[in-house]
Order: structure tokens, then C-alpha cells, then sequence
């Protein structure tokens, strides 16, 4: 971390570095390997520290080793000590707190009654800071006081907090909840704010983001009532618009600096596709096998191994395995550990350490190790597929990078369309700037429950903004609904309620189940997130921490409560859920041309299409929707499919289990699940093939179902690239437009069910009976209220529908495999085959002698 | 009796000094005591009375004739931040059976100043106090909650005012803060309940709001929840201001407002509907801002005359002990004893305190009545090991009976593995399973020895 020493070797053929040659360059290793990359050594770039500094900081900072600061340091200190807001965007571990702490201290240093918030997304960050803070503060021997302000804060510590904390380090869920609905207890801070430190400033995008940016409306909104306007210094992983999202989280300008001038040795980045095992099914070796036997070698060499798996239950099983081999091996007992959300603190804090002082050689973990908690440099990270986002790529590879020692990131892909992807188009990989962070905090609900929070906070007066919707209405539709009162010109607060309890920033439900272990006595082992509760804790279900088992034997749901007891089984459990979509209201409705195919006409020449003319429940009919610059007569032209995007309602089932044995991935049985249903109002991009185009493919319904889920499957990965998103921030459904069935995986064998209704109450349906049939492949956005994916699919549609045929054609599976429109096991035989004819047919336009159909459909 | 009695209890209290309580009380004070007390505890307790505003104000007293109207009450206030209404009653102070002789109550504030640690207190003068209550618009607390309705009452002569003000809309919260801090600046004191953590934070929260400067938490402050706690927890269901009116001065409110729809009342008020469906809570803080003098009163008058409340001795010994003056702690104990009001913990605590002086037959004889309490089947009290624990080490460690120590300490284990969940061996198990085997060695040696 600090310049002196940073001086890189000049021998960096090391030990490490000459095994990494070696083990890339064999040859079942070179078979599979699609690409590396060497990240070439980086010198240090320094700048100056500027004169105005106070001389104490720089002589504290260069007793720690630091005489020059790194060029990103120094450009940000320039920044913020002339009042702009800024956002550093510099990997982990390159120095990045000092970028705000320097400037920060020097405005207390000289005047003490200054005072700064930092916001880290997580608690473990927080703890981290005001450690390292600490240190500083006390070789400056100066009386700044620095405390962490979160929910494990004691009662009788917070006042001495809320009056003389200079620096008060939180979360944004402690801002939320705990800090604004309480202003005048922080009337000191809040009059003498000075900065704002917002750090992992790329994890506040989507829905998060959403809530963050109104959360920041809400604390100037604060300080603009104190009289304080706060400076704003944000630090950001490598995104592809750090600027823009900053300046649309914070509303406000914000500079830039971009360069980093950390050194860093040679790193190496290689895609790994593991290989085809099963030519017939399309199947690939999985890829949470090929990242064992990757961590394997690395630990057995004594590098220190981060590997990165795709949810917590694969972290389970990848520890579980890596133990197998290491707990009885010369690594020793304990050297392989877990890491995962749900883990309790102090189990994790146990672990982070163990990292830092190299007792623990391996982590296997999800996504939270991504950020910056501070594990020091790890040698090799290995993940266990495409983690679903460029930028989340880069960021799980940057936890492998030390200045003086080469390192290696391996990205083993799964057998996921998008894995398939990336690691045949390693120039798409490697060249393409991560993705943008995007955020929608004008989505409805998310902006209504934050007026309603500031509203608490501080009467609304007239002329004040809060969005860009009109805020005066939204104001008086709370009047109505008795939330707040209006007196003249002012809008104030009407319930006896506390509106920050009731919106969680994070999830929909602010309420986590609980697992209790009752194997002896009862004990609280791990906490568990509302919406991931019911594909987690069903009775039957296996739950696994630090790779133990335990059964699911009760389900307190009312209480949220799950009570386990350990067992010994060679399988895990895996929910089997469906969804069924109900088109509420439509927004825009539009017909995808066949003539217009491929040469994806952007959204905004689309003649719009009024809804009058298409009732909800009929196919739409094939007027308007063409481009003028398609030229030609709608009437005479191919039948595409209705395309359109609204607001529906989705409800989830979760009818049962399957029971995977371990090393084999074996189906071994299913359970029964009896859970309440989810429901959810969001908004869907769906798609509905006309009956004349099933018609002139000569399929029976259920052979075009089939091929619709196919298309889903494939479409689905190919929207989240579109939309640079999580796969997992959009969900799927295939049914009829106007509800009447939906379509499910039949349970232990292959094939689809049919059925009406959901739960209990359904019914399996003849598709051949139904007078009409509409079959209809949703894509919703996977939030309440939506989050902007669906008008951009929209927007998008043709584009989409040209790569989902591509991805499906070029794949060379005989019947379908998991790369393309699912595993044979999941869409029937005729899956694949069907799903291209629908395609080539909605894109490539009717052969001329289908046009009498074609015509006799349009009237 | 009392004049002797309150100067102790002056003088210690005011010192604070651990010995200067001197000679326990002689024989001639104890029969006078037992005596004054056998007779202020006789006979059934009265009937509690009725209270409500109406009984307390007969519609000729009121200052302002136009109460319960179904109309808003009162008038409205000119400040400069604007008008808000108000609305004044008055109360004679000889309605108020339990206050009088407030003149003598107020020597009892040095005493009750000491009991609760707070020396700003000392000079509390229950006629130059502020009594005040809240109605808001919420109990969650923060930004968003509102005082609606503010209740002030203070001494006048002989009657006591209590200054309601009220806002008719949100507009008008200014205003009533205004009036409050001048009614807070020419008081000493200000008297709540529960006001520490409630009325005052919350008050301060709105001046604030209303960018106005001083705090009303910072003023010397009774909160008598403190008193009430002290003295009353687990005397009675709980120490609701309703519970102590009923325990402490026999009345129980006739009808009235639960105080969680007092929210949904003004809310409908404010959203246009009948104003009379607010009067019950104005009646509801006038009552509870009396009670506060009433309550003032009572804590004041106990302070120096503890065997007015006999169920308030032995909490009042255990405040006396906390500040050292353990004579006086140990006299109140044994008055609750010998007036068989004492309950389990006063008994225990009189038991430490009879080991701490060195009284260990006195302690004994404590102990064994504790350990016949616990064991007598139809008064199902949970299990306590200190008496037992207690006899075993006396009889362990200063007469080596070795026999009868580890008899006690074989019941005590008895009793607690009956108390404990099956399976599980708690600490105190394996602590008395310690002291068993101990006392068990040491009979062995002494047996072959």
C-alpha cells in the first residue's frame, strides 16, 4: 500500500511466476483454455503533495512510508480541497482511502468543528475504515474522533456519537433509518457537514441505486435545512461511466480521475472452457468441477486462492468438496473456508484475518468478497463462471494482484449461453468497457416511498423538487391517501408510523428468516434474505454453512423462522418454482416486420401503435408497426410477432424440490414444497407469435410451446447482455397473453405441463381445446415497480430477437444443450428446432405462397 | 415520630454520608411506628373513586365557561409566531386529596433529590414547577411526530391551572412552542412522566424544526417514572400513570381515550371531521397533567414520611442503601417485615444487609425464612439458590458444619436441576455440584481424620 515499498523486482520471473507458465502451458490445460491475456507490470506514477496540505498529515503519512502520493491521490485531493465533487475510480487496494482521508483530515485539522460522513455499502467496510482512520488520527495526535454509527452501535454510546463524532463512518441503511428520521439529534454534524464519502460507489446501481440517489436527495435535502452543501467524494470499482452514474446518484457534477498510478505486477487472465463430455446432450464439463481442480493445483502450490462462486449454495458445495481434499492434506484443517452473506458477523471477521495473516489459504465465496473488505492480495483468483457482469469480472480478477509477485485470474465458464459467450469472444471480453451502472430513482415506488421518508423528515413546502415527477401531485395523492396533511403551502407528516421501517433499501421485505439449529439446544447459524428464502428454506430443504448440512425440518414462515437439524446426506436440494404473467396495462405495443428483420431499426422510428385498436386478450393485428424506411406496404408485407411492454402482475410458485447428489449431479428425487405464493406488480417486455406464423410452421401447439421456451431461455441471457444486467434482475415466463395457462417443467420427467391457475388450485389444460391460443414469452423486470429493463428491451426487441436466433443457430448441439435453449432434459426433442423455425420466421419473412394466410389473419 | 425520623433523613441525604445515620431506631420509635402504621394499614382499602374532569371542575370554577361545547374549547393566543388555541382550567387545590400541606412536601425534595442521584432537585418547590404532558401524533418517535396537544400546569394561589394548547393545523406548532418556552422560562422545574425519554426529547425535536434556540431537556427536570419505578416495580402490574393513580391515590378514569387511537382522533380532526371527538383527549392530558402533582406530591410527602405507603418500604430501603445510609435502609426493611409487606427481594436484601453488619443469626434466620417461602407448594415463587447458598457458606466457613452446609447445598441442587430444562447442566448446577463435592471432601477428611 505505501510507495516505499513498491519498488517492483526486478526478477519477476519468481518462483510463482515460472509455475503459472508452466501449469498454463500443459496440454490438457492449453486444450481448454480460449484466452490469456498478460496484464503487463505497471510502474507507480506519483504526483505531489500539494503545499496547502497541513505539514502534520504529510509527516504522519510519510512516517507510514508514504513520501509521494500516487498521481490518482493527489488529483482527487485537488478536487475536493477546491469544494468539487469527485469520483476516483481505482481497483482495490491501490490506495484509495487516502484519496478521501487526506483532504478530510486537513479540514479538521484546521478548523475542528468540520465534519464528514462515510457511507460503505456494508458494515464489514465500515469497520475497516475506522480502523485504519484510527491509526492516522493517532500518530496526527490530534482530537478528531472517528466512530462507526451502525445497527450494533450500543444505545448509550450514540449520543457522544451524534455531538462530537468529526467523523461519523455508516451505511446507507443506517442513513436511511437511523440518522434522517432523527436530524435534529445530529444537528451538529448535520450544520457542519462537510463531505460525504461515498465509498464502492459501483454497488449503488439498479435497485439499490434507485433507493441510494433518493436517499441522497434526502440528506441535502437535510443539509439545505442546516444550511450546509456538502462536498461529495465517491470511490468507484472500474465501471464504464463512473462519472455518469455518480452524477445520477448525487444530482450534481461530479469530476472524474481516472488514472492509476499503483504499481502492479504481471498478472495473468485466462478463459478457461471446460470440455464437452457429452457431444449428444451438449453437455460440458461443469464448471464448478474444472474451478476445483484449478483451485486445487493453486493451493497445493501454496498460492494463496480466492475462488468465486455464483451463489451461496455453490460455495457450499465448493468448500465442501475443497475440504475433502485439504482438511486431511498438509494445508491442514481449517486453511479452506467459506464466505458468504448469512454467515454471522464474527465468523466472517474470523475469516477476513485469516486471510490477511495467510493461515487461511483458500476462500470460497460469493460475491461479497468482491468488495473491498480488506483480505489483503490474494495470488490466484479462480471463478466459477462469468460472474454475470464485465465490470464484477474485473473486480473478482483484481481480488489475485500483488506488486511484486505475478498472479493469475482464471474464469472457468459454465455452460450458461453468456459464459459461452465471453469465452469464445475474447475481444468482446477483453475489449469491451465494462458495463454502465444504471440507475431509475424516478421508478414510482421507489421515489413515492422516499417522499414519504422525507416528508417525515421535513414538511414539504411548495416549489421544492424531489425527481423529475411532479412532485406537488404526488404530494396531494398523499393527502388523499391520509399520509400527510396539507396546510397552505406545506405538506406534513400524518401517521402515526415511521416510514424508513417500512422501506428497505436492499429487497422488498425488510424481514430475514432466521435458521435455527436445533441439533443441541438452539442456536441462530445464519440469517437468510426474504426473497431468497423460498427457493433456500423449505421443509426438506438441505442447508448448508461452512459446507455442514442441515435439513430444513419446520418453517416458521409467519415468524420467519426455519428450524434445522444437521444430517449426513451425499445430496443437496434445489427449488423448482414457475411463474405465471398477467398483462395488466399495456404501455406500447408494436409489430416486430419480418421485412425489417435484421437490420435492427431503432426503437424511436417504430410507429407507435394505439392500443384501442389490439385488445388486451386478442393477437395483435399486423397494422402500423412498420418503418417507413422499410419501405414497404404493411398489407403485402410478412407477419412479424406483437411485441409490447407494460405492467403485469407475476406470481411465483414454488411446487418442489429436486435432490442433486453430490460429485455426480445426479437427480435423485424430488420433495414437496407448500409455501405461500410471491406476488410482485412490475413491468414486463413480452412477445406473442401471431397464429398465422404458427400456422405456416405445420406444429401442434405443444410443439410450439416447446420452441417458445426455448426461445426463452436463450432470450433471457442474451436480454441480460443487452441490458448489461444480472441474468437474475429479469425472470421468465411462458404462457398464454391473456393468462388463461402457463406453461411448467413437468416434475421428474421430460416435457412441459399445461395448467390454469397456480398452487393448489391448478389444472392441467389441452392446449389443442383452447379456442384461442396465444402463446406469449415474458420478460419481467424482477423488481416491484420495475427498473427500466422492460422499455429498453422493448426499444431493443428486434436486436434481441436477431442475437437469441444467432446464439441458438451457431450452437452445434444436436437437440438443444444448456448453452443454448436449455438442457435437453428440460425442452423436448423437437425444442431446438422449433425454437429456430419460430425465429427464422418471425425475422426472414413468409416464402411468397403463405401471403393468402397471411392476408385472411389481417382482417 | 416523623420530625426525628426526617432529620435523619435530611441529614443523610444531604451528606451522603455512609455513617452519619447513627443508632438504629430505639424501642420508644419503633412502638410509635408499628402503631402509626398498624393504623394507616387497617381495614379494607377504600373504594377507588371515580376521576374525571368533570368531578374534579364544576362548570362554575372553570375560567372559561364555554368547555364542552362541541365546539373547540377555549380561545385562541396571539404570538408572534401566529395564534394557537388555548385553553385554560383550573382546579382547586383542596379537590386534590392527596395534595396538601405542599408547603411541607417541599422539605421533602432534598430527600428525594438524594434518593435519585439528582442534586438538581434539592431545591424543587412543587409550587414553582412546571407539570407538563403531551398528546402527539405518534409514539414511533423522529422527525415526524408532532405534539397536537400540549398540557402546562403550575400553582396559583390555591388553585391549580393547567394551560392546554392546541394545534387546530400544523401551521400553528410554532406558535405553541413560543407559549411553551415562556411558561418553561419562569418555572424552576419541570415535572413529566416519562418525559426524559419521551415529552422533552421530543419537544426539543420540534424547536428545532422551528429553528428555535434552547432546550427544555437541559432544564432541571422530574421525570417521575424514575420514582415510580423505583419504588413500585413489581409492586404493582406495571407503573402506567393510570396504575399509580388507581395503586397510590384509589381513583380510576371513568371512560377514558385509550391513548394509541388518540393518533387517529386528531388525524380525522385535522382531515375535517366533528372537532368533538377530540374533546375525550383533551380531558385525557388534563388528568394526566393533575396527576403529576398529585404524584409530586405523594413522592415528596414519602420522602420524609416513608410508613405513609408501607409497600413503598422496601424499595424506598433498597434507594437508601444504594446511597449508603444503610442504618436507615435496614430500619425501613425491618418495618416492612414487621408490617408483613415485605416481599421476597426486600427480605433478601434485609438478609445481605444483616451479613454485611455482621448479624449473621439475624441473616440466618432471614435465610431459613426464604427457603421456607420457596418451599411452601401453594405460593409457586421461582427458585432462588442465595438462601441456600447462603447458609451453606456461613455454616461452611464460620461454624464447619459441615453436615448441615452440605445438606443445604444438596436441596439448593435438587431444586435447581427440578428448575432447569432436562438435558442441560446450567452454570449454577455445576457451581452448587462444586460445592457439594467440596463440602463432601472435606466431611471425608474430617471423618477418617
Amino acid at each position: 500500500m505505501f510507495a516505499s515499498e513498491l519498488e517492483l523486482t526486478k526478477d519477476d520471473r519468481s518462483m510463482s511466476e515460472s509455475f503459472l507458465t508452466d501449469i498454463l502451458n500443459r496440454g490438457w490445460a492449453r486444450a481448454c483454455i480460449t484466452a490469456t491475456r498478460i496484464l503487463e507490470p505497471r510502474p507507480a506514477r506519483y504526483g505531489e503533495w500539494p503545499e496547502s496540505v497541513d505539514p502534520r498529515l504529510r509527516e504522519v503519512y510519510s512516517a507510514r512510508g508514504i513520501e509521494h502520493p500516487y498521481i490518482h491521490q493527489s488529483l482527487s485531493w485537488e478536487h475536493v480541497l477546491s469544494g468539487r465533487n469527485v469520483v476516483v475510480v481505482t481497483p482495490t487496494a491501490s490506495g484509495k482511502t487516502l484519496c478521501y482521508n487526506v483532504p478530510i483530515l486537513h479540514t479538521i485539522l484546521s478548523d475542528p468543528s468540520a465534519r464528514a460522513l462515510y457511507l460503505f455499502p456494508t458494515k464489514a467496510l465500515s469497520q475497516d475504515q475506522v480502523n485504519e482512520l484510527q491509526e492516522v488520527i493517532d500518530l496526527l495526535e490530534a482530537d478528531i474522533k472517528t466512530f462507526t454509527y451502525d445497527g450494533d452501535t450500543p444505545s448509550d454510546a450514540r449520543q457522544a456519537i451524534r455531538a462530537q463524532g468529526h467523523l461519523v463512518v455508516t451505511n446507507p441503511d443506517m442513513l436511511h433509518q437511523g440518522i434522517l428520521p432523527h436530524h435534529t439529534r445530529w444537528q451538529k454534524l448535520f450544520e457542519n457537514l462537510r463531505y460525504v464519502v461515498v465509498d464502492e460507489l459501483h454497488t449503488y446501481r439498479g435497485v439499490f441505486g434507485s433507493h441510494v440517489a433518493n436517499l441522497f436527495r434526502r440528506l441535502r435535502r437535510i443539509c439545505r435545512f442546516y444550511g450546509s452543501d456538502p462536498v461529495f467524494v465517491c470511490a468507484s470499482a472500474t465501471i464504464a461511466n463512473p462519472q455518469g452514474l455518480a452524477e445520477s446518484l448525487l444530482e450534481q457534477p461530479v469530476e472524474s480521475v481516472e488514472e492509476n498510478g499503483a504499481p502492479q505486477a504481471r498478472k495473468y487472465f485466462v478463459l478457461y472452457n471446460p470440455p464437452v463430455v457429452n457431444e449428444q446432450l451438449g453437455i460440458r464439463g461443469s464448471a464448478l468441477s474444472h474451478a476445483r481442480k484449478w483451485a486445487r493445483i493453486f493451493l497445493k502450490q501454496g498460492l494463496q486462492t480466492i475462488v468465486f462462486a455464483g451463489s451461496r449454495l455453490h460455495v457450499e458445495v465448493l468448500t465442501r468438496y475443497l475440504k475433502d481434499t485439504f482438511d486431511r492434506g498438509r494445508v491442514g484443517k481449517g486453511s479452506v473456508r467459506g464466505y458468504r452473506g448469512g454467515y454471522l458477523p464474527n465468523m466472517r471477521r474470523e475469516i477476513e484475518a485469516g486471510l490477511r495473516d495467510g493461515s487461511v489459504r483458500g476462500v470460497v465465496s460469493t460475491n461479497a468478497l468482491e468488495l473491498g473488505i480488506d483480505i489483503g492480495d490474494l495470488q490466484t483468483s479462480v471463478m466459477a463462471g462469468y460472474p454475470g457482469t464485465i465490470a464484477s469480472a474485473w473486480q473478482q480478477a483484481g481480488r489475485a494482484g500483488r506488486r511484486s509477485e505475478a498472479s493469475a485470474a482464471i474464469l472457468v465458464a459454465s455452460s450458461r449461453p453468456l459464459d459461452q459467450f465471453m469465452v469464445n469472444h475474447p475481444d468482446y471480453f477483453f475489449g469491451s468497457s465494462p458495463e454502465q451502472g444504471r440507475v431509475n430513482p424516478d421508478n414510482l415506488l421507489i421515489l413515492v416511498s422516499h417522499i414519504k421518508c422525507a416528508a417525515f423528515e421535513l414538511p414539504f413546502d411548495r416549489g421544492e423538487t424531489f425527481g423529475r415527477e411532479a412532485l406537488e401531485e404526488i404530494l396531494d395523492y398523499l393527502v388523499e391517501q391520509k399520509v400527510l396533511n396539507r396546510s397552505g403551502d406545506r405538506w406534513h407528516w400524518m401517521q402515526d408510523a415511521y416510514p424508513a421501517d417500512q422501506v428497505s433499501l436492499r429487497s422488498a421485505d425488510p424481514e430475514n428468516f432466521v435458521v435455527i439449529d436445533e441439533t443441541d439446544g438452539a442456536r441462530v447459524i445464519a440469517e437468510v434474505d426474504f426473497d431468497a428464502a423460498p427457493v433456500t428454506l423449505y421443509e426438506g430443504a438441505i442447508y448448508m454453512v461452512q459446507s455442514e448440512q442441515y435439513q430444513v425440518e419446520r418453517l416458521d414462515y409467519e415468524n420467519r423462522k426455519a428450524y434445522v437439524r444437521k444430517v449426513d446426506t451425499d445430496f443437496f436440494t434445489d427449488a423448482i418454482s414457475y411463474t405465471r404473467v398477467r398483462i395488466l396495462d399495456v404501455f406500447d405495443s408494436s409489430m416486430s416486420e419480418a421485412a425489417v428483420s435484421v437490420q435492427a431499426v431503432a426503437a424511436d422510428q417504430d410507429v407507435e401503435v394505439v392500443s384501442e385498436e389490439r385488445p388486451l386478450d386478442g393477437v395483435g393485428s399486423p397494422v402500423g408497426g412498420l418503418t417507413p424506411q422499410a419501405g414497404a406496404d404493411p398489407q403485402n408485407d410478412g407477419p412479424g410477432c406483437v411485441t409490447e411492454w407494460g405492467e403485469v402482475h407475476v406470481l411465483t410458485h414454488v411446487s418442489g424440490f429436486k435432490k442433486i447428489k453430490f460429485y455426480t449431479a445426479e437427480n435423485v428425487g424430488y420433495g414437496e414444497v407448500n409455501l405461500p405464493d410471491h406476488e410482485m406488480h412490475t413491468t414486463a417486455f413480452w412477445l406473442t407469435v401471431p397464429e398465422t406464423v404458427m400456422e405456416s410452421l405445420g406444429r401442434s401447439r405443444a410443439e410450439i410451446v416447446d420452441g417458445m421456451f426455448g426461445i426463452a431461455y436463450a432470450l433471457q441471457e442474451v436480454a441480460a447482455l443487452y441490458m448489461m444486467s444480472d441474468v437474475r434482475d429479469m425472470g421468465r415466463s411462458v404462457g398464454d397473453k391473456s393468462a388463461t395457462w402457463h406453461a411448467s417443467l413437468g416434475r421428474g420427467s421430460r416435457g412441459m405441463r399445461y395448467s390454469t391457475g397456480i398452487g393448489s388450485g391448478e389444472q392441467d389444460v389441452e392446449l389443442d381445446e383452447l379456442e384461442t391460443f396465444q402463446p406469449t414469452i415474458f420478460l419481467y423486470d424482477n423488481y416491484p415497480g420495475g427498473i427500466g429493463f422492460s422499455s429498453g428491451l422493448y426499444d431493443l426487441a428486434s436486436d434481441l430477437l436477431q442475437a437469441t436466433h444467432e446464439l441458438i443457430r451457431n450452437c452445434t448441439c444436436p437437440e438443444g444443450c444448456p448453452s443454448c435453449v436449455g438442457p435437453v432434459g428440460e425442452v423436448s426433442r423437437q425444442g431446438k428446432s422449433v425454437a429456430g423455425e419460430i425465429l427464422s420466421r418471425l425475422l426472414t419473412g413468409p416464402a411468397s405462397h403463405e401471403e393468402p394466410e397471411q392476408t385472411r389473419a389481417a382482417s | 415520630m416523623t420530625r426525628d425520623l426526617r432529620k435523619r433523613l435530611e441529614r443523610a441525604l444531604e451528606k451522603g454520608d455512609v455513617h452519619s445515620a447513627g443508632a438504629g431506631v430505639g424501642k420508644e420509635m419503633r412502638r410509635r411506628l408499628d402503631r402509626a402504621l398498624s393504623v394507616a394499614g387497617a381495614g379494607d382499602p377504600p373504594l377507588p373513586r371515580v376521576y374525571a374532569a368533570d368531578r374534579l371542575l364544576d362548570p362554575g370554577r372553570l375560567e372559561d365557561p364555554d368547555t364542552l361545547t362541541p365546539v373547540l374549547p377555549g380561545g385562541e393566543l396571539e404570538t408572534p409566531f401566529g395564534p394557537v388555541q388555548q385553553r385554560r382550567w383550573k382546579v382547586a387545590l383542596k379537590e386534590l386529596a392527596a395534595v396538601q400541606d405542599l408547603e411541607g412536601a417541599s422539605e421533602g425534595s432534598s430527600i428525594l433529590a438524594g434518593l435519585l442521584g439528582a442534586p438538581e432537585l434539592a431545591d424543587l418547590d412543587p409550587d414553582e414547577a412546571l407539570y407538563l404532558d403531551t398528546e402527539t401524533t405518534g409514539l414511533a418517535g423522529g422527525t415526524g411526530t408532532y405534539v397536537f396537544l400540549l398540557g402546562l400546569g403550575w400553582v396559583e394561589g390555591d388553585a391549580f391551572v393547567v394551560e392546554q394548547l392546541f394545534l387546530r393545523d400544523f401551521t400553528e406548532e410554532a406558535a405553541l412552542l413560543h407559549r411553551a418556552g415562556e411558561l418553561v422560562d419562569c418555572h424552576r422545574t419541570l415535572v413529566s412522566f416519562n418525559g426524559q425519554r419521551y415529552d422533552l426529547p421530543l419537544l426539543d425535536t420540534r424547536r428545532v424544526l422551528n429553528r428555535m434556540r434552547g432546550t427544555f431537556s437541559e432544564r432541571p427536570h422530574l421525570d417521575l417514572l424514575k420514582p415510580a419505578r423505583l419504588l413500585y416495580r413489581g409492586r404493582f402490574e406495571d407503573c402506567r400513570l393510570q396504575t399509580l393513580e388507581k395503586e397510590l391515590m384509589g381513583q380510576v378514569r371513568e371512560e377514558d381515550i385509550p391513548g394509541a387511537e388518540i393518533p387517529g382522533r386528531y388525524f380525522d380532526f385535522l382531515s375535517g371531521e366533528e372537532p368533538a371527538a377530540l374533546l375525550p383527549v383533551f380531558e385525557h392530558n388534563l388528568l394526566d397533567v393533575v396527576t403529576l402533582l398529585t404524584l409530586t406530591a405523594h413522592f415528596l410527602h414519602l420522602g420524609l414520611q416513608p410508613e405513609l405507603d408501607p409497600r413503598a418500604l422496601g424499595g424506598l430501603g433498597r434507594l437508601h442503601e444504594r446511597r449508603g445510609n444503610r442504618e436507615i435502609a435496614r430500619e425501613l426493611l425491618e418495618l416492612a417485615r414487621s408490617r408483613r409487606v415485605a416481599s421476597y427481594r426486600d427480605l433478601r436484601d434485609l438478609g445481605f444487609l444483616y451479613k454485611r453488619q455482621g448479624e449473621h443469626r439475624r441473616a440466618q434466620d432471614v435465610w431459613k425464612m426464604l427457603i421456607r417461602r420457596q418451599e411452601k407448594p401453594d405460593r409457586e415463587l421461582p427458585f432462588d439458590p442465595i438462601p441456600y447458598v447462603e447458609m451453606a457458606k456461613h455454616l461452611e466457613h464460620r461454624v464447619s458444619d459441615f453436615g448441615r452446609a452440605l445438606a443445604y447445598t444438596d436441596a439448593a441442587l435438587q431444586r435447581a436441576s427440578a428448575a432447569s430444562c432436562a438435558g442441560s447442566s446450567s452454570r449454577l448446577e455445576r457451581d452448587l455440584l462444586h460445592r457439594s463435592s467440596r463440602l463432601q471432601r472435606r466431611l471425608d477428611v474430617r471423618d477418617s481424620g
